[in-house]
């Protein structure tokens, strides 16, 4: 009984995620996102989305020339215009479809190796209608099935799909062969130069440094990715699969002769979709402990009450980037002797992830982001978001047309070792650390003429960052000017453009120290004083772009607003005119708040921008001023390794008048802000 | 060249930094042409009204769809047109200028007649280009035969027109165009009716938008006679 007891108790998570198909996304996936349809079935919520212009785009591109649904870029055209049409009517009419609305949707992306692939996980509640609808949908002619053990498979090009009686797997894929023309332009060639001489001055990726990986390790580890590489190519190119008409000529060889990258399109081609059939029987009999189930906070949000959830697999993504942009420099390390060792930065990360939850509750549309931090990171950021910033901080706040602001409190010494110590080793031994080491330079630099207590405690870690208006700014530009017999002759004009109007403020813990730093700034010409109260910074253009300095109150100050810096330097606003006492509160109610009015900022850039816009943007900005209020982060102190920051967005009121319920009033505010992207400039 | 390739390509990489870069630039294409045939090309690309916008655009990877390129990377493209030019035959005395501050760069170079201006600029194009393979409209832009000077264009409005996306236009609305011809000899007429002829008489200039220049509305071409 205690046996069976045990059984029960490990494979209950096993049982449990076996209704929601989570068990077909593999642990490592890159992105995850699951939409909850049950409370948006029968409601027209579905139709409605379905007429917005987002998802209506079937079968066309983007202005970047990228499908709007994600995968399916490498199908050909009508393909893809059926597979578009095929989503469409699956979101708008599920039943046809065989689709189970009362289960979750999921869509996810997983980059293992050199090819990488969309995937959408779909629950059915009739397999049998689905297979119809998906084969007449996708298929001009009916392809043959092919069945597995308890499943059924169709294949076309770089797509497959996959089928049981409960669930399908509709799987995209492609690939990413690098092609490796390192070394081979002057600029690289002199890149290499640099990174071996840096290498040398510095001591990096010399046996002789800190590195706490030794070289027979590196070199065990170039190995095994060299290693893994050749098998996984081997692998495919040795697959049996059935493929429709394409010839394999592909071979290791040809890979790895550096004078020929250039793999054959059709080689490439039909690795990528072997590789698609293989993953989906993959997919389709994944173990439990391979499936993203297996990982405990995943489980955790599963379980909990949302429209729809985001899931980034932060700390995977992290290391396969830098492998990533490593794989691409392969002969700088082989040069620098600088290894393709990633581990300290995937002990440091490994295991972080964020999750994005949407819930849309009355008029409020709430977004949490949780960011799961691994045990390394937890050690590492523990007490350093803390406290709130000053109230003084907001006097210098022009509250008549705030747009939004940002506000931080940390812990100095913690942030500081954090992104001084944490990040530097993380990266020391990878070919990232390569580049960091210019910005670490100068943090040792520093070190030599600051103590160490002296940097923590130059500034006291508050920091409010407040857009206060959009404004037209000034500023000079060269052109040319041609005399009678078009001579040219060099002119400077004058522009006016409308930016935004900015102060930044942070808190100084050391005032003395921070005069001193300035006055060395002002001997290399980095700011240039005005008078005894303010400086000019020496933005690129010298001075073009005015942007003030000031240390006033134990403050730093920074800021565009000549009116702010010329006139309310010494005391800051009048009551009247600087920012409300209720958003100043907002502002003080945890170490990391942002707020932003957005109802005020369309109503801005409709008038700012009069004239220049087009009529269907004047549409849209006119939706999203009437429905949206405000915006407000809140970020909260790390508990047990999870660091919580909500943005909540308020629409204003609708008192049912649209006869739309507030998840389609949220969508059509996103559908509008897809409209002005994708129409910028269409006059 | 960095990301995606724009439709209008005119005639060297320049215009593809400006129109990854930027939203308001200038082109000048200043040729001068002796009566040998041989002569000046002086081509400048001036995004100094959108500086503002550049120095932040430089700090990312892509902004719109289009990648960034870094600093070391477009230096090094120009030191890479600069090194194609000086192997190009009759190509003499290059130069190349990049002023980062207000973000204007030039090229200048002599040559010994206009058809080894053509190879250079095709070279220099198709040296620039990821894989390498020529640009038809940086192929013979210019022709001359002691009496005549002709600025052709194989840029085909009619094809690359429809494929502008809106971000595309937005770019060009605001950027400009300009080529100016120098002679020894007075010009007798010019068949674009958008060119002005200089007070001396010895000098043509054609000032276009590039929108318009790229939806077809307007034309670069140009046939000079000269007495």
């Amino acid at each position: 009984m205690k046996k069976f007891f045990l059984l029960f108790i490990f494979l209950l998570p096993a049982i449990v995620f076996a209704q929601d198909n989570s068990g077909h996304i593999p642990a490592g996936s890159n992105y995850i996102v699951t939409i909850n349809p049950s409370a948006h079935i029968g409601n027209g919520d579905f139709s409605a989305l379905g007429k917005l212009e987002m998802f209506t785009h079937s079968g066309e591109t983007d202005e970047n020339g990228n499908s709007l649904f994600f995968g399916d870029d490498d199908l050909d055209a009508d393909r893809k215009a059926a597979f578009d049409g095929f989503f469409t009517t699956i979101f708008a009419q599920p039943s046809k479809a065989g689709i189970d609305t009362t289960k979750k949707f999921f869509i996810f992306f997983n980059s293992p190796d050199s090819v990488h692939y969309w995937a959408y996980v779909l629950p059915l509640s009739n397999a049998d209608v689905f297979g119809d609808f998906m084969l007449s949908s996708l298929f001009s002619e009916k392809p043959a099935v092919d069945k597995g053990s308890g499943f059924s498979m169709v294949n076309a090009e770089r797509l497959s799909v996959g089928w049981t009686g409960s669930y399908a797997i509709i799987l995209l894929a492609d690939y990413d062969f690098y092609i490796d023309e390192t070394g081979k332009n002057p600029v690289e060639q002199q890149h290499i130069r640099d990174s071996i001489m840096l290498a040398n001055m510095y001591g990096i990726g010399n046996s002789s440094t800190d590195s706490v990986i030794s070289d027979s390790l590196r070199a065990q580890r170039t190995a095994r990715l060299q290693k893994e590489e050749k098998e996984m190519l081997e692998k495919l190119a040795k697959d049996t699969t059935p493929e429709e008409n394409v010839e394999v000529r592909y071979s290791y060889d040809s890979y790895y002769n550096p004078g020929d990258y250039d793999v054959p399109e059709v080689d490439k081609d039909s690795l990528v979709r072997k590789a698609a059939r293989n993953e989906m029987k993959r997919l389709i009999n994944l173990p439990y402990d391979l499936s993203v189930c297996s990982v405990a906070n995943f489980r955790n949000v599963q379980q909990e009450d949302f429209d729809a959830m985001y899931w980034y697999n932060y700390g995977d993504v992290m290391q396969k980037r830098y492998e990533e942009q490593m794989s691409l420099r392969r002969d700088y390390y082989y040069y620098t002797n600088i290894g393709p060792d990633t581990s300290n930065i995937q002990n440091m990360w490994k295991g972080s992830y964020i999750a994005s939850i949407v819930k849309i509750s009355g008029n409020v549309a709430t977004m949490e982001h949780r960011a799961y931090f691994s045990p390394a990171l937890q050690a590492n950021t523990k007490g350093m978001y803390t406290g709130r910033v000053k109230r003084k901080m907001f006097r210098y706040v022009k509250g008549e047309n705030m747009l939004g602001f940002t506000a931080m409190s940390v812990d100095m010494e913690k942030f500081m070792k954090f992104y001084g110590s944490v990040y530097r080793e993380s990266m020391s031994n990878s070919f990232a650390g390569m580049y960091q080491s210019y910005y670490l330079m100068v943090w040792d630099l520093l070190r030599v003429f600051l103590d160490d207590k002296t940097m923590y405690n130059l500034f006291d870690g508050k920091f409010l960052f407040a857009v206060t208006d959009l404004k037209p700014f000034t500023s000079s530009y060269v052109t040319y000017e041609y005399d009678e017999n078009f001579n040219q002759q060099e002119v400077r004009k004058e522009k006016t453009e409308i930016r935004p109007e900015f102060v930044f403020i942070a808190g100084l813990g050391k005032e003395k120290k921070a005069k001193q730093i300035l006055a060395i700034l002002e001997k290399a010409n980095a700011v240039k004083k005005q008078n005894p109260m303010y400086y000019l910074i020496n933005t690129p253009g010298e001075y073009d772009i005015k942007m003030y300095l000031a240390i006033r109150n134990g403050m730093l100050i920074i800021t565009n607003n000549e009116d702010l810096i010329q006139n309310h330097l010494k005391h800051g606003y009048s009551r009247k005119e600087r920012v409300k006492g209720k958003i100043r509160r907002t502002g003080r109610r945890s170490p990391i708040v942002g707020w932003w009015d957005g109802k005020k900022s369309f109503a801005l850039i409709k008038k700012n921008e009069e004239g220049n816009l087009s009529d269907d943007d004047l549409k849209s900005l006119d939706l999203l001023e009437k429905n949206i209020s405000t915006g407000l982060i809140i970020g909260r102190r790390p508990k047990n390794g999870v660091q919580r920051i909500d943005v909540k967005v308020e629409m204003n009121s609708d008192d049912g008048k649209s006869g739309q319920t507030n998840f389609v009033r949220f969508f059509r505010m996103i559908n509008s802000l897809f409209l002005i992207h994708s129409q910028t400039g269409s006059q | 060249m960095y990301g995606k390739r724009p439709a209008p390509v005119f005639l060297l990489f320049f215009a593809a930094i400006a129109i990854v870069f930027s939203g308001c630039f200038e082109i000048v294409e200043d040729v001068t042409i002796h009566s040998n045939g041989s002569g000046t090309f002086f081509y400048t690309v001036n995004l100094s009204q959108s500086k503002v916008r550049l120095d932040g655009i430089m700090q990312l990877d892509s902004t719109d769809g289009y990648r960034v390129p870094k600093k070391d990377e477009i230096n090094g493209d120009i030191l890479k047109a600069k090194s194609t030019l000086e192997k190009s035959p009759g190509i003499t005395n290059v130069e190349t200028t990049s002023d980062w501050t207000n973000y204007i760069f030039t090229m200048k170079f002599d040559f010994s007649s206009v058809n080894n201006l053509n190879l250079a600029v095709e070279s220099v194009s198709q040296e620039l280009t990821t894989d390498h393979k020529r640009i038809p409209e940086a192929s013979d832009n210019f022709a001359f035969a002691g009496k005549s000077f002709d600025r052709q264009s194989n840029y085909d409005a009619k094809v690359q027109g429809p494929k502008l996306t809106p971000k595309d236009k937005e770019i060009l609305k605001d950027a400009t165009y300009t080529c100016i011809y120098r002679f020894d000899d007075a010009v007798k007429s010019c068949s674009n009716t958008d060119s002005k002829i200089s007070k001396s008489g010895k000098s043509v200039m054609l000032k276009l938008n590039m929108l318009q220049l790229a939806l077809g509305q307007k034309s670069i071409v140009n046939r000079i006679s000269l007495q």
